[in-house]
C-alpha cells in the first residue's frame, strides 16, 4: 500500500497525476493527497506518514533547489515532476528516485512507480549527497565520505570515514536504490562501500580499511568472495 | 571688455604712414614696395589736385572718418629702364582710385559721376603700366587720388613698382593657391552636406556646410579677384558683397557652435546674433565684425567647456588655430594666414564632426543591439520552456479528459504567441494590444490553475503607447508568485496624470509574502521592465513596488 503526496500548484497537472496514479496503482494506492504549496505540503507531512512525494520543482516561482534538499532528507522517496529538464542530473545527485519531465504520459509514470516497487532497482544517476537533518538546517554528506551504512529501523546510520556517525531518515531499502554501484547491501542491516573492503573472512565477516569488521549474509558470501579475488 | 579686445586687435590694423617719400631704384627693377607716402586728405571740392604741390608735407596721418585722400610719393630711378614693362601694382583700397605718374593720368580704377559719387567701385587690386616715355632716369612723382567707400575701413595699402613679369609670376602662384583653397572649402562643404543627409539631418552639419560655401564665395570676392567674372556677376560694390557674405558666413559659424554646444534656446540665441550681425553690417567694418564673431564664438565655446559638451576640445583647437593664423596675417608674417586659419578651423571641425558621427554610429549600433536583446528577452521570457512544457502537460490532461476545452486552450496559447510575435520587435505598442496580451495570458493560466482571474482597466483610452510586455510581465510575475493557494484573482490597471507625470498603477490581490518583495525585484521580469522603460523613456521613469491592502501594487511613473 502506497501513500502518495503530490505537491503541484497547477490544478490540471495535479489532477492528471492523481488520475494516472490511481489508474496505475489501483488497489495498491492507499491514499493520495495534493498540496499546491510547499508550506502546505510541509504541514501535511508532519501529520501524515507518506511513502512517495511527487514534487514540482518550480512552485510559485520559488527556487526548486531548497524544496529538493528538504524533500530528499525525509524518510520517503521523492519523484520530481518538472518542466526544467536541465535540472535532472542535479536532482538525481541529491537523491531523488526519479525525475519526470513535463509533459508526461502514463507509461512514464508507471516506470517511476516500478522503480519504487522493484527491490533490485539501482539508479542510473547515483546520488552524490545524502541530506542529514540537523537541529537548524540540512547538512549534505558526500557519498564518497561514507564507509558503510547500518540500518536502524526506519532510519539509517551513516558511518563516515572521519569516524563520525550521522543519522539519515530513509530506510536501507530506500537508500540502496539511490546509491552508486560500489555500495552493496551485504547484510540485512548493512550497506558497504566496497572500495574500502580489505578482506573477507570465513566467519562471514568483511574487514574494512580502518579495521572495522562487518557481518555479511550467507547468500552474499560467495559473490563477495569472487568479487574481491 | 569686449571693446578693449577689439581695440587691441585693431591697433594692429592702423596704417603706418610716414613723411618719408623717396624711393630709390637701382638699375634693374624688382617688385619693390612703396611704403612711404606724403599724403594728405583732400576736400570734396579738390578735383584738380594733381600736380598741386603741397607747401608742407603733412606728418603721419590716420585716415579715420576721411573719405578722400591724395597720396603722393617721389620715386627716383637712378638708371633708365628700357627693356621691361614697368608696372605698378596697387592693392588694398576700397573705392575709386586715379593713378597719376608725373602728373599724367594713367588709370582710373572704378567710376565716379560728376558729383564725385562712386558709381562703380574699382577692383581691389589692379595693375597700371607706365609708358617708356615716363620711365626715364631721374625723379618721378606717383600720385593716387583715392575716393574711399564710406563703409570701407582703410586697412593696408600696398603699392609695388616692378617688372610685369615678376607680377605675372606672383599672380599665377596666387591663382594656384586660390584654387587650392576653393577646393578645400567646397570639398569640406560637400563633406559636411553628406554628413547632414547621411546622419540624421543634424542642423549643425548643415550650418557648417553652408559656412564653407559662403567662405568659398567670399574668397572669390575678396581680396584677390583673380578670376574673370562677368560684370553683372561681380557687382560693382563687390566690397559690400564680400562684407555681406562674410557676415552671413559668420552667422552660420555661430549657428554651428550654438547647435553643437548649447542645449537650449538655440533659435532665440541665433536670432539675437543675427540681429547683431545685420546691425553690424551697417555700423561695423567687416574686420570688426569678424572679431565680434570670434568673441561670441569664444563665449559659446567657454560655455561648452563648462558643460563638458562633446567635441568642444576640437572646436576650441580649431578656433585658437584660426586666431593664431589671423594674428600672423594681421601682423604681416604670414601672407595667407587668414585663409590658412579658416582651413585649419575647417579641418578641426571635420575631425570634431567625424568623431561625433563615429560616436553616433556606435551609439546607434548599441541601441539597435539593445533593442534586439530586449526583443529576444521578451520572446524568450514568454516562450520559456517551462511555460510551454507546463502548458503542454495541462493540454495533455485536457485532451484526455475534456477535448472541447483542449481546443479552446490551444487557441488561447496561439493567441498569446501571435500577439507576442507581433509586438516584440517594436519599442512602443498600443496599450490596448498589451492589455489583450495580459488577458490572453490570464485565460491560459485560468485553465492551468483551474482558477478565475479578472482583469480590470480604469481610465485608459487604449491609445496610449507603452513598451511591449511590461504589464504582461507584471501579470506573469503576479500569477507565479501570488496565486499558490488562491484560485481567484483580480488585476487592476489604471492610469492617472499628475502634472508632468503619467502614472500607471497595476494592482493584484495575490498572496503577500514580504520575502518576495526583494527576490522579485531582482528577478529577470523586473530587469526586463526596467530595461524597456529606460529604452523608451531614458531617465524619465520611476518604478515602485509595494505591498498594499490585500495585495501588490506596482507604480510606473513616466515624465512627459
Amino acid at each position: 500500500m502506497i501513500r502518495i503526496l503530490v505537491v503541484e500548484d497547477e490544478d490540471l497537472i495535479a489532477q492528471r497525476v492523481k488520475r494516472l496514479t490511481q489508474e496505475i496503482l489501483g488497489n495498491q494506492l492507499h491514499h493520495l493527497a495534493v498540496c499546491p504549496t510547499f508550506e502546505s505540503a510541509q504541514a501535511y507531512i508532519l501529520e501524515h506518514p507518506i511513502d512517495v512525494v511527487m514534487l514540482d520543482l518550480n512552485l510559485n516561482g520559488k527556487d526548486g533547489f531548497q524544496l529538493l534538499e528538504q524533500s530528499v532528507a525525509q524518510s520517503f522517496q521523492t519523484i520530481i515532476l518538472s518542466a526544467y529538464p536541465d535540472k535532472a542530473i542535479m536532482a538525481y545527485e541529491y537523491g531523488v528516485l526519479d525525475f519526470i519531465s513535463k509533459p508526461f504520459n502514463k507509461t512514464r509514470l508507471q516506470k517511476a512507480f516500478d522503480r519504487y516497487q522493484n527491490q533490485d532497482y539501482r539508479s542510473e544517476y547515483p546520488v552524490k549527497y545524502l541530506a542529514i537533518k540537523k537541529k537548524q538546517k540540512l547538512q549534505m554528506i558526500a557519498t564518497t565520505d561514507i564507509m558503510y551504512i547500518r540500518g536502524a529501523g526506519n532510519h539509517a546510520e551513516l558511518y563516515l570515514q572521519s569516524g563520525q556517525v550521522e543519522l539519515h531518515d530513509k530506510s536501507l531499502q530506500h537508500i540502496v536504490k539511490l546509491l552508486p554501484s560500489n555500495f552493496r547491501r551485504v547484510h540485512k542491516s548493512y550497506i558497504v562501500n566496497m572500495q574500502l573492503v580489505v578482506s573477507i573472512a570465513n566467519n562471514y565477516e568483511i574487514t574494512l580499511q580502518n579495521g572495522h569488521c562487518l557481518p555479511i549474509s550467507r547468500t552474499q558470501y560467495k559473490q563477495l568472495k569472487d568479487l574481491l579475488s | 571688455m569686449k571693446y578693449t579686445l577689439i581695440v587691441i586687435c585693431f591697433s594692429l590694423f592702423l596704417p603706418k604712414v610716414t613723411a618719408q617719400n623717396i624711393c630709390a631704384f637701382e638699375r634693374k627693377p624688382q617688385a619693390f614696395p612703396i611704403r612711404h607716402w606724403t599724403s594728405c586728405t583732400l576736400n570734396a571740392s579738390d578735383t584738380n589736385c594733381v600736380g598741386k604741390l603741397l607747401a608742407k608735407p603733412p606728418a603721419t596721418q590716420t585716415f579715420q572718418n576721411r573719405h578722400r585722400y591724395r597720396l603722393q610719393t617721389q620715386v627716383v630711378f637712378k638708371n633708365a629702364f628700357n627693356k621691361d614693362l614697368l608696372t605698378l601694382r596697387v592693392q588694398g583700397l576700397h573705392g575709386v582710385q586715379k593713378v597719376f605718374w608725373d602728373q599724367v593720368k594713367l588709370y582710373t580704377n572704378g567710376t565716379l559721376n560728376a558729383q564725385n559719387k562712386i558709381t562703380r567701385v574699382g577692383r581691389y587690386h589692379f595693375f597700371v603700366a607706365i609708358p617708356d616715355s615716363l620711365s626715364q632716369q631721374g625723379t618721378h612723382t606717383l600720385t593716387i587720388i583715392y575716393q574711399q567707400l564710406k563703409q570701407a575701413q582703410f586697412s593696408r595699402l600696398n603699392v609695388f613698382l616692378g617688372d610685369f613679369e615678376i607680377f605675372n609670376y606672383h599672380e599665377k602662384s596666387n591663382n594656384r593657391q586660390m584654387v587650392l583653397m576653393l577646393t578645400i572649402f567646397l570639398t569640406s562643404a560637400l563633406f559636411f552636406l553628406i554628413f547632414y543627409f547621411g546622419f540624421g539631418q543634424k542642423a549643425s552639419f548643415l550650418f557648417l556646410s553652408l559656412y564653407c560655401i559662403f567662405y568659398a564665395i567670399k574668397s572669390t570676392l575678396k581680396p584677390y579677384q583673380n578670376f574673370y567674372v562677368p560684370d553683372f556677376l561681380i557687382p560693382y560694390l563687390s566690397f559690400e558683397y564680400a562684407h555681406l557674405v562674410g557676415n552671413i558666413a559668420g552667422v552660420l559659424l555661430i549657428a554651428f557652435l550654438i547647435w553643437e554646444l548649447t542645449p537650449k534656446y538655440r533659435w532665440r540665441h541665433l536670432g539675437a546674433f543675427l540681429a547683431l550681425s545685420i546691425a553690424s553690417f551697417f555700423i561695423l567694418s567687416e574686420a570688426r565684425f569678424l572679431f565680434l564673431m570670434m568673441f561670441w564664438g569664444g563665449a559659446i565655446i567657454a560655455y561648452g567647456l563648462y558643460r563638458r559638451a562633446k567635441g568642444v576640445i576640437w572646436i576650441l583647437v580649431g578656433l585658437l588655430g584660426f586666431f593664431i593664423f589671423m594674428y600672423l596675417w594681421v601682423n604681416g608674417t604670414l601672407g595667407y594666414g587668414y585663409f590658412l586659419g579658416v582651413i585649419f578651423f575647417i579641418v578641426s571641425m571635420t575631425v570634431s564632426v567625424g568623431q561625433k558621427v563615429a560616436r553616433q554610429i556606435k551609439l546607434r549600433q548599441a541601441a539597435m543591439l539593445h533593442s534586439a536583446v530586449l526583443e529576444n528577452q521578451l520572446l524568450k521570457k514568454s516562450i520559456q520552456p517551462h511555460f510551454i512544457l507546463n502548458s503542454l502537460a495541462s493540454l495533455q490532461e485536457l485532451i484526455e479528459q475534456n477535448t472541447e476545452q483542449a481546443s479552446d486552450f490551444v487557441e488561447k496559447l496561439a493567441d498569446e504567441f501571435r500577439l507576442l510575435s507581433q509586438v516584440a520587435h517594436q519599442s512602443l505598442i498600443l496599450l490596448s494590444d498589451e492589455i489583450e496580451m495580459c488577458k490572453t495570458h490570464l485565460k491560459i493560466m485560468q485553465y492551468r490553475k483551474n482558477a478565475c482571474f479578472e482583469f480590470i482597466t480604469e481610465r485608459l483610452s487604449g491609445n496610449e503607447q507603452v513598451p511591449p510586455g511590461i504589464f504582461h510581465t507584471l501579470v506573469e510575475n503576479a500569477i507565479t508568485h501570488g496565486y499558490g493557494v488562491k484560485r481567484q484573482g483580480k488585476f487592476v490597471l489604471c492610469k492617472s496624470i499628475e502634472g508632468a507625470y503619467t502614472i500607471y498603477s497595476f494592482f493584484n490581490d495575490g498572496e503577500v509574502q514580504a520575502e518576495d518583495l526583494l527576490s522579485q525585484a531582482n528577478g529577470t521580469g523586473f530587469k526586463y521592465i526596467e530595461a524597456r522603460l529606460q529604452e523608451s523613456y531614458p531617465d524619465r521613469w520611476h518604478l515602485e513596488r509595494q505591498i498594499v491592502n490585500d495585495g501588490w501594487e506596482v507604480k510606473i511613473q513616466i515624465k512627459h
